[in-house]
């Protein structure tokens, strides 16, 4: 018995000594891939880009977008008792509003991730060449986007190319210019670099145009030509895209074109979140007192007479004899029984508007509105014929407000590019407006952890 | 010491009675060498008599009826020799001290009764006690037991009742039934110094540990209605700050061991019971729920369980763990199996509690009054929009939301029901203990906890191997709110009906958020525990010992969350969902340990080797569906029509490490105590995995020198030193990998990865090298016990999630700080004994705790991202702050100084104040007073903290569409008016400014200090002679009142839990009966 003791506890000792350097070795993690494994095959390597546009969707980036700058602007009255919103409706924005902090962070996490992909990409030889050159010209994309509506937010910005954290924590703002810059490099490497069709998981071609195509990348280049001031080429290049005519048409019927797959659409986001079409849809929409927001006055009122896109695109829910509107370009609510709808993040009638102004600049009044009648007409409004650069950038100014009101706070960014922002605010919004409202904080922990980062002014 | 031995009247006539007065003398075990051959009794005892100074006693008839004796023995101890020349004899002997009395082996006493009662007596480790005097029917019968612990009384009465008394034990009365033979577990009375102390795989005594070690007991813990182990050390422990996060059921408390180490990783200590590691983190997921409480895993278990907690603190002490060690380690002990009759143990309690504090709120014409001055402050109209509790809200309506929705009566239950027993070889203990709460929230919420535990014991009859085998298995059951409901206290008091007219949830409207309707929001979660632990030993030799201690414990939490579809607002597009999470931590230990003990003349040897083999692995699942058909549908996953996986992650940890401790002693007056340990943790690089860790431990008791050996004032006087190195590896797992994982939404309807952190392959390990200055004094024979550290840890290299800009895509990385760490401060604890009569007994312990830290370097602080967070040379728990200026006279709003005086205060150029957030010192003061049968025990916490975040930072600007505590009532009304409140507004940009500006200035952190009585215990104990009658052991009364008083000037709920629910004061009444 004694010695059969003695064997066991000492057995069990031994038993526990085997190899400490093998037995400390975790092996790679069950549920997770290291970035090798990720950039081995072309699916994987895919899946790392596509997860950007399914947080994209599903973060509601757009939508917050949307609701930040509409409440900064003249587009949305607030009705949240949350602070952060309270203080963007007000003007009264802190450099910790979350929303704020919201909307910077996300743009880099995205850029972080399109460098990630375009690191593993290179970097990998077992990514077919076709699967490659797409996913690098998608990142590039996806880095160009992000970094125009940073700057569009926060005016300068620091620019990250890479994904050394090192040198990105210390990263400073970079002028506008550089960053435009930047921007116009990585759209035109991209539009070398993407297919012209629509492509799904498996690099084939398909009818969704969930995934940016080189003509995606070529209608963000006209937006960003036209930011410049650089009309012809934003012309050419809007013309390029407008001249496509087999796969890019204005839906007739205004009812229509937030449709998924709508032949209006140059990229939308699929939908992603479960219950939602897209988030517009969702949340927008009430029945009783609003307790988000609500459309302005403002910006009903400056509907003309027998707009369509009035009665197709707001709606009103009457509570106590009093009229409240809300944003219903998107249909489908919550819960809606199929998803008929996507999130549109680029379409044509923008490029009919980019395209209306770089010809104006360039004094080709005709073909400007000729373009601008093209959305007019589809909103049963009589056509204008106008003749001279004021009054083209009046008609331009309003039709980007009816045409394009709550989706991606075009309205905001356009007008402070055109330098309208500060006088229309300045009576739309009251005493509390002051012109340094025109550019949002840089967060206070952004500040805070990177010591070369100067905040706004005003703040 | 005094003994008297009362010889039976059957030997009367040999020796009449022997009294002998002894004298316990302390020291080292002498060994023999000797050898006879067909010797006399006698002849062997004068040559032990002649070598040392054990004197016998014995009768010459007793020696006359002896067998010579013959045996040859080398270096072997005076039992050894005993016990040979006492083999074949009709003698048997007991030692007293240095006498040894020899006596026939069987004692019989003539009463005039008819059976024989045979017995042993043990102590609390199942170990035979020797020489302990048994008496039954006070007067009628004694005797005394053998070596081997045994007494006999031949001639009994069916029903006796048996007094065990002796020097080193507690003295004992109990009533044994007709059984013919009892084993009596009895315990060692022992002072503070002397009593046993768990450490790091092995016991010691305050007296002979080179290491600082803070104990806390049943005693202790066994007095206070709590559920978590950590809610009842609060305070008790010098170094050790602990605070509840919130006075819901199961919620996590913070802790940290001699302050924070590591700026912004893991801090927690590491904790242990009964050797196998435990999960500090907390298992909730990203579910979360319960106001934000997260489930700490000690609350799974069973304070009742627990012997003794044990707190290792310094060098010495927790080097031993290594790269565990750095934050302190904390030793739980759960009770054992104990010899003797076999006994039921009950222990029931109830009660009711409430939340300690609610905040002074203003009143509904208070509340209307702010609101109409802010719009006329702002020079608004209130409409629709803005002002929804002006214009469309019934202003007569009165709710006090405080009292409805965190003011409740909660209950509580308790019941402990356990069963021991078992002969000096084998023991067992089960327990079974049963707890249930409510909360002080409306609703059906509470805790519901479970348990079960075994320990078994057993020891061969050579005494050479031993086995024990214990475990618990707990289920808890919690059910609480998903949403923070404090958040509701600032609701408008004049805010809409609760319910309409047809008793469904009011939404008037989509004006307001039905707080009713938000507790329909549920977040439940059952967590089961299972810890199992088996310890086998071996003494190979004399002194030479192999262990081999095994456990395993399996975590399983499951959560369950519930949102139906009536908590929200139909006019809004939000519907039923539910969220499903399951996270399961499994870990394997296993410490082979061979250890030898050895003595020669006053010197003592103790060395003690082995090695650790963890592997833990972790599964978390969590889901969520959504598209209910109905709410009673939310409990199934299957009945949701989308089903989305949110998180789905498995790790695995692995850890080995060799261990060993070398300790001497020299004459129990000079001690060296020195570890080392090797470590490998799978959650480093591979060329970083494996470091060193070590410590040295000096101790000297210098009352033993010969100059204060004869003082009468102090009676004990210790000095000890210890400096080491630990290390820290609580940094998560694969971190040195660049890892994808799975993102929560497909696209393109294929699954997607994404990045899931910044990674760096190269970190190494922190380490915290420990110092510590001890200091020991006794006074008055120990009646008071004085200790006082010094200890000073510097930390380097540290280990830290780097906070980073989100221009990197992250909000950090995992990287070695080129910082060092001061972290240093003073503990003192006075234990005395104040009174200590026959009937009377008074005892306290005070505890002060003054800790500080330091950043002492940082390279490139300047440009990192802490530039604006910390200061070198100051304390880490600093805040920068705009410094208040007061509420400017003129315009009503709140002022600050503008240091780069460009006109404006922004953030970090006008940060001016440097405020220390941290505690300036903390301790308790425990009285335990005792008067016959009654014991009544008070113990007060006390923690001064002068800048601690106050209501403000939960509360909106005052004027707005939220209610105020009513300290806002002293606010600016007009020009060149001095107020400490700024003027009421809704929407004014400058006030609104102003009033961020000061959630960001100095004055918003207020004093947080507090006294806090945390128990009042009273206990009656049944007298013995009642029990008797009563056919019981034992039996008392107690009631129980925790944290009933407070003092406090903190503007707030609870300085403790600051903005969340308040602690509770608990009044709790119950019995406790041993049969």
């Amino acid at each position: 018995m004694r010695n059969i003791l003695i064997s066991l506890t000492f057995g069990a000792a031994l038993l526990a000594i085997p190899s400490c350097r093998k037995f400390t070795d975790p092996g790679e993690p069950l549920t997770q891939l290291t970035s090798t494994t990720v950039f081995s095959s072309d699916a994987t390597a895919t899946a790392a880009q596509l997860a950007i546009y399914a947080q994209l969707e599903g973060n509601g980036f757009l939508y917050e977008l949307s609701v930040a700058t509409g409440l900064s602007g003249d587009e949305m009255i607030n009705y949240s008792t949350l602070p952060d919103r309270i203080d963007l409706f007000s003007n009264n924005l802190r450099p910790e509003n979350s929303t704020v902090g919201l909307l910077w962070n996300r743009s880099y996490e995205f850029i972080y991730k399109a460098n990630a992909v375009l690191e593993g990409v290179k970097a990998s030889n077992k990514v077919s060449d076709p699967v490659k050159k797409q996913l690098q010209g998608e990142a590039l994309f996806t880095r160009a986007f992000c970094h125009f509506y940073l700057c569009q937010l926060f005016g300068d910005i620091p620019v990250i190319t890479s994904t050394d954290y090192r040198q990105n924590a210390s990263a400073t703002r970079q002028p506008a210019s550089l960053v435009y810059q930047q921007i116009e490099t990585d759209l035109l490497q991209s539009i070398q670099l993407l297919s012209a069709n629509y492509v799904n998981a498996v690099n084939a071609s398909t009818t969704e145009r969930t995934r940016p195509n080189r003509f995606a990348a070529t209608a963000l280049l006209a937006r960003v030509y036209l930011f410049q001031e650089k009309w012809a080429a934003a012309e050419l290049t809007a013309t390029s895209v407008l001249n496509l005519t087999s796969t890019y048409s204005l839906r007739p019927d205004v009812n229509q074109v937030f449709l998924k797959n709508s032949t209006e659409a140059i990229w939308q986001l699929q939908a992603t979140v479960a219950g939602f079409n897209t988030y517009a849809g969702a949340l927008f929409p009430f029945t009783a007192l609003p307790s988000n927001v609500s459309l302005t006055p403002l910006l009903l009122n400056s509907f003309e007479t027998g707009d369509l896109r009035l009665s197709a695109w707001t709606k009103r829910v009457m509570v106590n004899g009093t009229n409240y509107f809300f944003a219903y370009k998107y249909k489908a609510g919550q819960n809606a029984a199929s998803i008929t709808e996507y999130t549109m993040v680029l379409r044509l009638a923008e490029l009919y508007l980019i395209r209306a102004e770089a010809r104006a600049r360039q004094s080709q009044f005709a073909g400007a509105t000729a373009d601008l009648n093209v959305l007019r007409s589809r909103a049963n409004l009589p056509l204008v014929n106008l003749s001279n650069l004021p009054s083209v950038l009046d008609e331009v100014e309003r039709q980007r407000r009816c045409e394009l009101f709550a989706e991606a706070g075009d309205r905001w960014i356009d007008l402070r590019r055109t330098g309208r922002l500060h006088p229309l605010m300045a009576m739309a919004k009251g005493t509390n407006w002051v012109i340094t409202d025109q550019l949002y904080p840089i967060p206070q922990v952004e500040i805070n952890r990177n010591n070369l980062l100067v905040q706004n002014p005003g703040y | 010491m005094y003994l008297i031995l009362h010889f039976c009247q059957r030997y009367l006539r040999q020796v009449v009675l022997l009294v002998v007065l002894f004298v316990t003398v302390p020291g080292k075990a002498q060994t023999f060498s000797l050898s006879f051959q067909r010797a006399g009794l006698r002849t062997v005892f004068s040559k032990i008599e002649q070598e040392s100074p054990f004197r016998f006693l014995y009768t010459e008839e007793m020696l006359a009826q002896s067998q010579p004796v013959s045996f040859t023995v080398r270096e072997v101890s005076l039992d050894s020799v005993l016990s040979l020349c006492f083999r074949e004899q009709p003698l048997s002997y007991v030692r007293e001290g240095q006498h040894i009395i020899i006596r026939p082996k069987v004692i019989e006493k003539p009463l005039s009764v008819n059976r024989t009662l045979r017995g042993k007596i043990v102590d609390e480790q199942g170990e035979p006690m020797a020489g302990i005097t048994v008496a039954i029917q006070p007067g009628k019968g004694i005797t005394a037991t053998d070596q081997l612990g045994e007494f006999i009384f031949s001639s009994a009465p069916a029903s006796v009742q048996l007094s065990i008394s002796g020097g080193e034990i507690v003295g004992q009365e109990l009533f044994i039934g007709n059984q013919p033979y009892v084993v009596v577990t009895v315990q060692r009375k022992v002072t503070l110094l002397d009593e046993s102390v768990v450490i790091a795989y092995g016991k010691t005594t305050k007296r002979n540990t080179t290491g600082t070690i803070s104990k806390v007991g049943k005693d202790e813990l066994g007095v206070q209605p709590i559920t978590n182990f950590l809610a009842g050390i609060e305070g008790r422990v010098t170094g050790l700050q602990i605070a509840q996060s919130s006075g819901l059921p199961g919620s996590h408390f913070s802790i940290r061991l001699r302050g924070q180490n590591s700026i912004a990783n893991g801090n927690e200590p590491l904790y242990i019971i009964d050797g196998v590691p435990l999960p500090s983190n907390s298992l909730t997921s990203t579910l979360g729920g319960g106001g934000g409480a997260n489930a700490s895993p000690l609350a799974s278990i069973n304070p009742s369980d627990i012997e003794s907690v044990e707190i290792l603190k310094d060098a010495d002490a927790t080097a031993i763990y290594g790269s565990r060690g750095a934050n302190g380690v904390i030793l739980i002990s759960t009770r054992r199996a104990k010899a003797g009759q076999t006994s039921l143990d009950a222990k029931i309690y109830s009660g009711w509690g409430k939340v300690t504090r609610l905040l002074p709120m203003l009143g509904l014409d208070d509340y209307l009054t702010m609101r109409k001055e802010a719009f006329s402050n702002d020079g608004v109209v209130p409409t629709i929009s803005n002002a929804r509790d002006l214009k469309l809200w019934d202003s007569t309506r009165f709710t006090d939301w405080q009292k409805l929705l965190i003011g409740q009566s909660m209950h509580l239950t308790d019941v402990n029901l356990g069963l021991s027993g078992g002969s000096g070889q084998t023991q067992f203990f089960i327990n079974g203990g049963y707890h249930k709460e409510s909360t002080i929230i409306p609703g059906d919420f509470g805790e519901d906890k479970k348990s079960l535990s075994f320990s078994l014991h057993h020891l061969s009859v050579d005494r050479r191997f031993r086995v024990t085998l214990s475990g618990t298995y707990m289920h808890n059951k919690t059910f609480l709110p998903k949403e923070d409901i404090s958040t509701y206290l600032s609701l408008a008091p004049n805010a809409p009906a609760l319910y309409t007219a047809a008793g469904k949830f009011n939404w008037e409207n989509s004006t307001w958020t039905n707080p009713l309707a938000i507790l329909e929001r549920s977040y439940e979660t059952r967590t089961a525990n299972l810890l199992s632990n088996l310890h086998l030993s071996y003494t190979i030799l004399k002194g030479l010992e192999a262990k081999v201690n095994v456990g395993f414990t399996s975590m399983h939490m499951r959560e369950h969350v519930r949102l139906p579809g009536i908590s929200y607002d139909p006019g809004l597009p939000w519907i039923a969902s539910a969220g499903f999470g399951s996270n399961l931590v499994e870990t394997f230990i296993s410490e082979p340990q061979l250890s030898y003990k050895f003595s020669k003349g006053k010197a003592n040897l103790q060395v003690l080797a082995g090695g650790t083999l963890q592997g833990t692995a972790q599964q978390a699942l969590v889901q969520s569906g959504s598209g209910y058909q109905s709410d009673e549908l939310l409990h199934s996953l299957q009945a949701a029509s989308t089903v989305l996986t949110i998180t789905d992650q498995q790790s695995i940890y692995r850890y080995a490490g060799f261990f060993s401790r070398l300790s001497v002693d020299w004459d129990s007056r000079y001690f060296l105590t020195l570890n080392g340990r090797r470590d490998g943790s799978s959650r480093y690089g591979p060329a970083q995995r494996f470091a060193n860790f070590g410590s040295a431990g000096l101790g000297w008791i210098f009352s033993r020198e010969k100059l204060l050996q004869s003082s009468r004032f102090l009676s004990y006087g210790k000095l000890k030193f210890s400096m080491g190195v630990t290390g820290n590896d609580q940094i998560g797992d694969y971190k040195f990998l660049h890892t994808y994982g799975t993102y929560l939404y497909n696209y393109q309807n294929v699954a997607t990865l994404t990045p899931t952190q910044l990674f760096n392959p190269s970190y190494s390990w922190e380490k915290v090298v420990k110092n510590e200055v001890s200091l020991d004094l006794g006074f008055l024979k120990d009646r008071f016990l004085l200790t006082v550290n010094y200890y000073h840890n510097l930390t380097r290299n540290q280990l830290i999630q780097y906070a980073l800009p989100g221009t990197t895509g992250f909000q950090g990385i995992l990287q070695n700080l080129p910082a060092r760490i001061k972290n240093y401060g003073w503990e003192f604890e006075l234990n005395s004994i104040l009174l200590k009569q026959k009937n009377w007994s008074w005892n306290s312990k005070f505890t002060l705790t003054i800790p500080r830290n330091r950043l002492v370097s940082f390279e490139g602080l300047a440009s990192s991202s802490y530039a604006n967070t910390y200061v070198i040379g100051q304390p880490l728990s600093i805040s920068k702050r705009f410094l208040y200026t007061g509420v400017d006279k003129a315009t009503g709003n709140y002022s600050f100084a503008d240091q780069n005086g460009d006109g404006r205060i922004s953030s970090p150029a006008d940060l001016a104040a440097i405020v220390f957030t941290g505690q300036q010192y903390f301790g308790g003061l425990d009285q335990t007073l005792r008067y016959k049968n009654f014991k009544l025990g008070i113990f007060t916490q006390f923690v001064r903290i002068l800048h601690t975040p106050t209501y403000i930072s939960r509360f909106a600007r005052p004027g707005s569409l939220s209610n105020q505590p009513s300290y806002v009532t002293n606010r600016w009304r007009s020009s060149g008016q001095t107020a400490t409140i700024q003027k009421y507004s809704n929407s004014n940009n400058l006030s609104n400014t102003a009033f961020t500006n000061f959630r960001n200035s100095d004055q918003a952190l207020g004093n947080g200090s507090y006294i806090r009585v945390k128990n009042i215990s009273g206990s009656y104990e049944l007298p013995a002679k009642v029990c008797a009658k009563a056919k019981i052991k034992s039996c008392s009364f107690f009631i129980q009142l925790q944290n009933p008083f407070s003092i406090t000037s903190y503007q707030g709920l609870d300085p403790e839990t600051k903005a969340v629910i308040p602690p509770l004061k608990l009044f709790t009444g119950g019995l406790q009966l041993s049969i």
